[in-house]
C-alpha cells in the first residue's frame, strides 16, 4: 500500500547544504515589508524599509547607528532646497519594527526564556565537572529535553489561550505559534531519543498543537471539526450532513480519535425514539466506534481524553495491532453490512474502515494537507516504521500527492528537519525567526549530534573565528540591547559566549545613556561587578562623575570619581575647589570654604584616604586649627590651650606641607595664613627642622618664579618678604631655646 | 520606525552623543542647536539649547567622549574651530559654555574628532593643507587649555603641490574604544583632487619616540577608489584584526587590518570588499553596528545599505533602506 509512495528522488549533497548555510545572514533583515526593490535588480536583497521621510529632491544623508538594531537616519535638505527642515527618522532593523507590533510578545518571550537558558548553562557546568571527577552523569539530551519541553510551554503565549479564534491573535502570536510548532519539531528529531520508536504517535500530537499553523488561512483540520460539532449537535440525525463523515474521516486519518468516537454517538440510530429497525445499523456504527477506541498504539503513555490502547514494547504492540487489524478486516466482510439500509451511514462507515485498514486513495482523499497525509500514512500504514526511514522522501510524495508543487519557507524548512539537513534548517531558521530563536535552538541542534555539535561550535572564519552557536548569540544580545526594556539580559547570553561575548558588553555598557541616570549608573555597574569588568566599571563612575561635577552636584561627582579611583581627576577637582575657596578673603570665598568644609565632613574618613583630595582635608583642618585659636582668644582662654590649640594648628600646617601634595600656586597663601604662628608670643611653635622645612618653601617659590602669574594681593613683595621675616625671627627663636 | 526630530532648515550636519540621547546639529548661519528629550524624562526630543558658535555656517559637528562631560567641538566655513562644553552656571541653569577657540590655525580645518587617550583627551583635526593638528587638553576637567601636541603631512608633497592639489573635505576616525580607553591610532582620508592623495591612511602615536607614525595605506592597484567622502572604524569586540571602510565618490570599500603593532611596523592590509552599489556610485558616509558586523552605508542616491559578511568572509548587501 505505502510501497508506491517510495520513490527515490536525490537529495542535497552536504556541499550544497554547507553553501546554503555560508550564504546565509548573519542578521536577518527582514523589512517592513513595503517593497524596496524598485529596480530590476536580481540580485537585489528581499529585506527593504522604506522610510516615509516626505522631503522633496533627495535629501543628502547622515547615518548613525543607536544601541543595538536601531538606525538613526538623518535626512538632510538638497543644497537647492536649503529652506526645507531636515528629519531624523528612526529605523528599527528586524523582524519588530512592523505595523501593529509593539514587541510586547518578543519581549515576554525574552525575559522568561531566560531563567531556563541560565539554568541549562548551569547544568552543562556542572555535568562537565561531574565527568571531570570521573561521575556518571546523566545523559545530556535528557537536561535539553527538559530545557526545551520549558521553553515549549512557555511559548504559548498568555493571550492566545483567552482567544478563541486564531483570527483574534496578533501577528506576534501566529509568529511565536509557528516559532513554537518548529521548536517542537525540531524536539521530536533532535532531541528526544526515547521519541524514536513512536514517532508517528510524535506526529500527531505535533498535529493536535500545531495543525493551525500549516494553514495559510484561517481555517485548520481542528477549527473545521470543532465547528461541525457544534454545528451539528443538536441535529436529530446528523449522519444525513455529508459533513459529518467527512469530518469524522479527516479526524480518524490524523488519530484524532476521540472526535471519532464522539461523533459516532451522535448517530441517529442511537436514539430511542426511532421508527425504523436500525438495531443492525447502530450495532455497526458501535462496532467501529469500539475497534476506533481500542486501536493499539505504539505509545508509552496516551495524554488524558485520547482514545487507543498504548504499548511501549515494539513486538507486544506488533501482536496486538495485528490481532485489531484482523478485527477490522472481519467486520468489513460481515454479513451485517446488507442489512444496513442507510446508504450514508453504510458508505461512511466503510469509509472509516478503509482508514483504519490504511486504504492510501481514502487516506489519501480525506486530508487536505500533505502533512496530515504523511501523518495518517505513518499512523495507518507504516506504524512500526522509524523515523529516519525514508521520511523526506515519503514527504516528498505526499507533497506531490497533494499537489503542492511550490514549498513555502515553512514547509521547507520541515522537510529539511525530517531530511535532517541541519545546515538548512539553520538557514531557514535565520531568515524565518528573530535572532531569539537562533540563539535558543542550537542547544536542541546539538543535543546529541555529534556532527551538528561540530557544525555549529567549530570556530568559523566569520567575525575573526567564533563559532556559530557564539554568533548566534552576539546577534540576539545586539537585538536585546536595541530596547531599554531589554538590555539587562544582554549580558548572560554574553556571557556565554566565549571569544567575543565579554568585548561586546563592554561596548554596551559604554554606550548606556548613565550619566544622568543614578539608578541605570549602578544598575550598569552590577553588571561590572559580575563580569568583573573593573575599567569599564571606572570608566561608568568616571562619567557620572564628571557630568554631576559640572552640572553643579560637587558631592556627588566627588563620590562617583572616587569609586572611579581616578586620582588624575580627583586632584584637577580638589584643585579647583581650593582655588574657589583660598584665592581670596571676600564673604563669596569664605562661603566657598564653609561648603567644602561642609562636603569633607559629610564624606568622613574614606574621603581623607582618597589621593588628590586629601589636600582638601588637610586645608580644612589647618583652617578650623586657625579658627579654633581665634575662638580660644576671643574666649579669654588660658595660655596652656592656646599654646595646645597653636601647636595642633602647626601640625595641620606641615602636613599640607610634607609629602607635597599642595600645588605651589597655593603655599604662598597658606604661609601668609602660618606667620601668626611663627610669631606666637611667648612660645615657639615651631621647631627648627620645622621652620627649615617652609624656608625651603619659600626658595622653591623664589627659584620657580612662581609668583608673577599670581594674585598681587597675595603676592606683594612686601607679602613675601613679610613671610620670610616671620620665618627668619622663628628660627632664630627655636635656636635660641634650643 | 518614525520622525524622531524635526530639524530647522538650515542644517548643515548632524551628531548624535554616544549614547544616542543628544542629537548636535550644525547651522547654516553659524549656531549649534542641540535636541535632547526634556532632562529626566522619555519625552521626545526638542531643541534644548542654541548658541551662535561662529559667524559663518557650521560645517561639522563632533561630540566628545562622555567621561568629559557633554562636550562638542565643531569646525565652521571660515576654517576654524571650537570647543563647547555643558555646564551648571551660577543661576543653576544648564549653558553651553566656549572652551576654546582656535582661531591661529594655518589652513582652514575640514574634519575633527575627538580622542580619549590613556594620556588625556585629544582632538586631531584635518586642515585643507592636507595637514593633521593633534591638540592635546592640558587640563583632565578644566578643558579651557589645548596645546598642540603635533602636526605632521599626510602625504608628505602636499604642501608643495598646494598649486595643484587642493582638498575640499576629510574625514577621520578613531580606533574605537577598547576597555574604556582608545588607543592613539587613527585613520584619516581626504578628498582631493589628486588620486594619489585620494588614500586613506592610519596613523599611530608611537611612545616611544613620542611622535606620529604612518602604519598602513588603504590602498590596492586594482581599483579605483575616487575621491574619499567618509572613513569609518569599526568596533572590534574581539576579531584578530581590524574593519574599515572608506566611503569615495566612485565606490565603498571594506578593508581589514592587522592590529597595529607598534613603531616601524607597517600593518598588512588587505580589501575585503569593493562595491559600486550606490547610483550614481557615490558613497558619503559608512558607519558601523556596536558589535562591527554590520555596516549601513549612505549614498548619494539617498538609499541606505546595510552590508554584512556571510559565513565564507565574503561581504554581501543584506538589505536596505530608502527614503520616500
Amino acid at each position: 500500500m505505502g510501497g508506491e509512495f517510495l520513490e527515490d528522488t536525490p537529495g542535497d549533497s552536504t556541499l550544497q547544504r554547507m553553501r546554503m548555510l555560508e550564504a546565509g545572514s548573519i542578521v536577518p533583515y527582514h523589512g517592513n515589508g513595503n517593497g524596496t526593490n524598485q529596480e530590476n535588480d536580481s540580485d537585489a536583497p528581499s529585506s527593504g524599509y522604506t522610510v516615509k521621510h516626505g522631503m522633496r529632491g533627495t535629501p543628502r544623508i547622515q547615518i548613525s547607528w543607536g544601541t543595538g538594531n536601531h538606525l538613526l537616519v538623518s535626512y538632510l535638505p538638497a543644497l537647492r532646497e536649503q529652506n526645507e527642515d531636515g528629519k531624523i527618522m528612526e529605523v528599527q532593523l528586524g523582524p519588530a519594527d512592523e505595523e501593529g507590533q509593539d514587541g510586547a510578545e518578543s519581549r515576554r518571550i525574552a525575559a522568561c526564556s531566560l531563567p531556563f537558558f541560565v539554568e541549562l548553562q548551569s547544568r552543562r557546568r556542572h555535568r562537565t565537572d561531574e565527568t571531570l571527577q570521573g561521575g556518571n552523569p546523566t545523559d545530556w539530551w535528557e537536561y535539553v529535553l527538559k530545557y526545551s519541553r520549558d521553553i515549549s510551554d512557555m511559548l504559548v503565549s498568555p493571550t492566545s489561550l483567552t482567544m478563541h479564534h486564531q483570527s483574534d491573535s496578533t501577528k506576534e502570536n501566529k509568529m511565536s505559534a509557528v516559532m513554537r510548532a518548529i521548536w517542537d519539531m525540531l524536539e521530536i528529531f533532535y532531541v528526544d531519543k526515547d521519541a524514536e520508536p513512536w514517532f508517528p504517535e510524535r506526529l500527531v500530537d505535533w498535529l493536535v498543537t500545531h495543525g493551525p499553523v500549516l494553514s495559510k488561512t484561517e481555517s485548520s483540520l481542528n477549527r473545521k471539526l470543532v465547528d461541525i460539532k457544534e454545528r451539528l449537535a443538536t441535529r436529530q440525525f446528523p449522519e444525513e450532513e455529508s459533513d459529518y463523515w467527512d469530518g469524522m474521516a479527516s479526524a480518524l486519518a490524523v488519530g484524532w480519535f476521540d472526535f471519532v468516537v464522539t461523533f459516532l454517538r451522535m448517530h441517529g440510530s442511537y436514539r430511542h425514539d426511532q421508527i425504523d429497525k436500525r438495531q443492525t445499523e447502530n450495532g455497526l456504527v458501535e462496532a467501529v466506534a469500539v475497534l476506533v477506541s481500542k486501536m493499539p498504539r505504539l505509545r508509552p503513555s496516551l495524554p488524558a481524553g485520547s482514545l487507543g490502547t498504548p504499548y511501549s514494547f515494539k513486538p507486544e504492540f506488533a501482536k496486538e495491532w495485528e490481532r485489531w487489524r484482523i478485527q477490522v478486516t472481519k467486520l468489513d466482510r460481515s454479513s451485517f453490512w446488507n442489512e444496513c439500509h442507510n446508504k450514508r451511514t453504510l458508505d461512511g462507515l466503510k469509509k472509516l474502515l478503509a482508514i483504519l485498514q490504511g486504504n492510501v486513495e481514502v487516506l489519501a482523499g480525506c486530508t487536505s494537507h500533505w502533512l496530515e497525509l504523511l501523518t495518517a500514512h505513518y499512523l495507518h500504514v507504516r506504524p512500526f516504521a522509524a523515523a529516519n526511514e525514508s521520511l523526506v522522501v515519503l514527504a516528498t510524495t505526499c507533497k506531490e500527492y497533494k499537489h503542492t508543487l511550490a514549498s513555502d519557507e515553512l514547509e521547507e524548512l520541515i522537510l529539511a528537519i525530517f531530511g535532517d539537513n541541519t545546515e538548512v534548517v539553520i538557514a531557514k531558521c535565520v531568515t524565518l525567526f528573530e535572532p531569539w530563536m537562533m540563539a535558543h535552538m542550537v542547544e536542541l541542534l546539538t543535543a546529541k549530534n555529534l556532527y551538528v555539535e561540530n557544525l555549529l561550535r567549530k570556530e568559523r572564519d566569520v567575525q575573526g573565528g567564533i563559532s556559530l552557536e557564539e554568533l548566534y548569540r552576539l546577534s540576539y544580545a545586539q537585538s536585546l540591547a536595541s530596547h531599554p526594556l531589554t538590555w539587562q539580559l544582554a549580558p548572560v547570553y554574553l556571557a556565554a559566549c566565549p571569544v567575543q561575548g565579554l568585548g561586546m558588553l563592554e561596548t554596551l555598557l559604554l554606550k548606556l545613556p548613565l550619566a544622568d541616570d543614578r539608578h541605570l549608573a549602578l544598575k550598569a555597574l552590577d553588571v561590572c561587578r559580575i563580569y568583573d569588568l573593573q575599567a569599564v566599571g571606572e570608566a561608568i563612575c568616571r562619567k557620572v562623575g564628571v557630568h554631576s561635577w559640572k552640572h553643579g552636584r560637587i558631592g556627588a561627582g566627588i563620590v562617583w570619581l572616587q569609586r572611579a579611583r581616578d586620582k588624575r581627576l580627583l586632584s584637577a577637582l580638589s584643585d579647583q575647589l581650593l582655588a574657589s575657596a583660598s584665592a581670596g578673603c571676600t564673604l563669596e570665598h569664605v562661603q566657598t570654604f564653609e561648603q567644602i568644609q561642609g562636603l569633607v565632613d559629610l564624606l568622613g574618613m574614606e574621603f581623607q584616604a582618597t589621593g588628590g583630595l586629601s589636600i582638601l582635608h588637610r586645608y580644612r583642618n589647618f583652617k578650623s586649627a586657625l579658627q579654633n585659636i581665634w575662638d580660644l582668644r576671643s574666649k579669654d582662654a588660658d595660655r596652656q590651650k592656646l599654646n595646645a590649640a597653636g601647636r595642633q594648628a602647626v601640625d595641620c600646617l606641615l602636613e599640607l606641607f610634607v609629602t607635597g601634595i599642595t600645588p605651589k600656586r597655593y603655599w604662598m597663601s597658606i604661609l601668609q595664613d602660618s606667620i601668626e604662628l611663627l610669631e606666637w608670643p611667648g612660645q615657639v611653635l615651631l621647631n627648627a627642622e620645622e621652620t627649615t622645612i617652609l624656608l625651603n618653601c619659600l626658595q622653591d617659590l623664589k627659584l620657580a618664579k612662581l609668583w608673577d602669574g599670581l594674585d598681587n594681593l597675595e603676592l606683594t613683595g612686601s607679602n613675601v618678604d613679610r613671610v620670610r621675616l616671620a620665618l627668619a625671627i622663628n628660627l632664630g627663636r627655636s635656636f635660641l631655646q634650643t | 520606525m518614525g520622525e524622531l526630530i524635526r530639524l530647522e532648515a538650515g542644517v548643515e550636519h548632524t551628531c548624535w552623543n554616544s549614547s544616542r540621547t543628544k542629537l548636535a546639529a550644525g547651522m547654516s548661519d553659524g549656531s549649534v542647536h542641540v535636541h535632547e528629550p526634556l532632562k529626566g524624562t522619555n519625552s521626545d526630543f526638542s531643541c534644548s539649547s542654541r548658541w551662535k558658535a561662529h559667524e559663518v555656517a557650521v560645517l561639522k559637528i563632533v561630540w566628545g567622549p562622555s567621561e568629559y562631560g557633554d562636550l562638542i567641538a565643531c569646525c565652521s566655513k571660515d576654517g576654524t574651530m571650537s570647543v563647547w562644553e555643558e555646564i551648571e552656571d551660577a543661576a543653576k541653569q544648564d549653558v553651553w559654555q566656549l572652551c576654546a577657540r582656535f582661531t591661529d590655525i594655518k589652513a582652514p580645518v575640514l574634519d575633527l574628532q575627538f580622542g580619549h587617550c590613556a594620556s588625556g583627551l585629544k582632538l586631531v583635526a584635518a586642515g585643507a593643507d592636507g595637514h593633521l593638528r593633534v591638540y592635546e587638553a592640558t587640563d583632565v576637567l578644566e578643558l579651557k587649555r589645548w596645546q598642540l601636541q603635533a602636526e605632521f603631512a599626510n602625504a608628505a608633497d602636499v604642501r608643495e603641490k598646494l598649486e595643484r592639489v587642493s582638498c575640499t573635505d576629510a574625514s577621520i576616525s578613531w580606533r574605537p574604544v577598547a576597555d574604556a580607553i582608545q588607543q592613539q591610532v587613527f585613520v584619516v582620508g581626504f578628498h582631493t583632487n589628486s588620486p594619489q592623495h585620494s588614500i586613506a591612511k592610519v596613523w599611530e602615536f608611537g611612545e616611544t619616540h613620542q611622535r606620529w607614525h604612518l602604519v598602513a595605506e588603504l590602498s590596492s592597484p586594482e581599483h579605483d577608489y575616487g575621491r574619499i567622502n567618509h572613513v569609518s572604524w569599526a568596533p572590534n569586540i574581539g576579531r584578530p584584526y581590524e574593519l574599515i571602510a572608506v566611503s569615495s565618490s566612485n565606490s565603498l570599500s571594506i578593508w581589514s587590518m592587522d592590529i597595529p603593532s607598534g613603531p616601524g611596523h607597517r600593518s598588512a592590509v588587505k580589501l575585503l570588499g569593493y562595491f559600486t552599489d550606490h547610483q550614481p556610485g557615490e558613497v558619503v558616509q559608512a558607519e558601523w553596528d556596536m558589535c562591527g558586523m554590520t555596516l549601513a552605508s549612505a549614498g548619494a542616491d539617498g538609499v541606505v545599505r546595510l552590508w554584512q559578511s556571510n559565513l565564507k568572509g565574503r561581504w554581501e548587501e543584506k538589505g536596505r533602506v530608502v527614503g520616500a
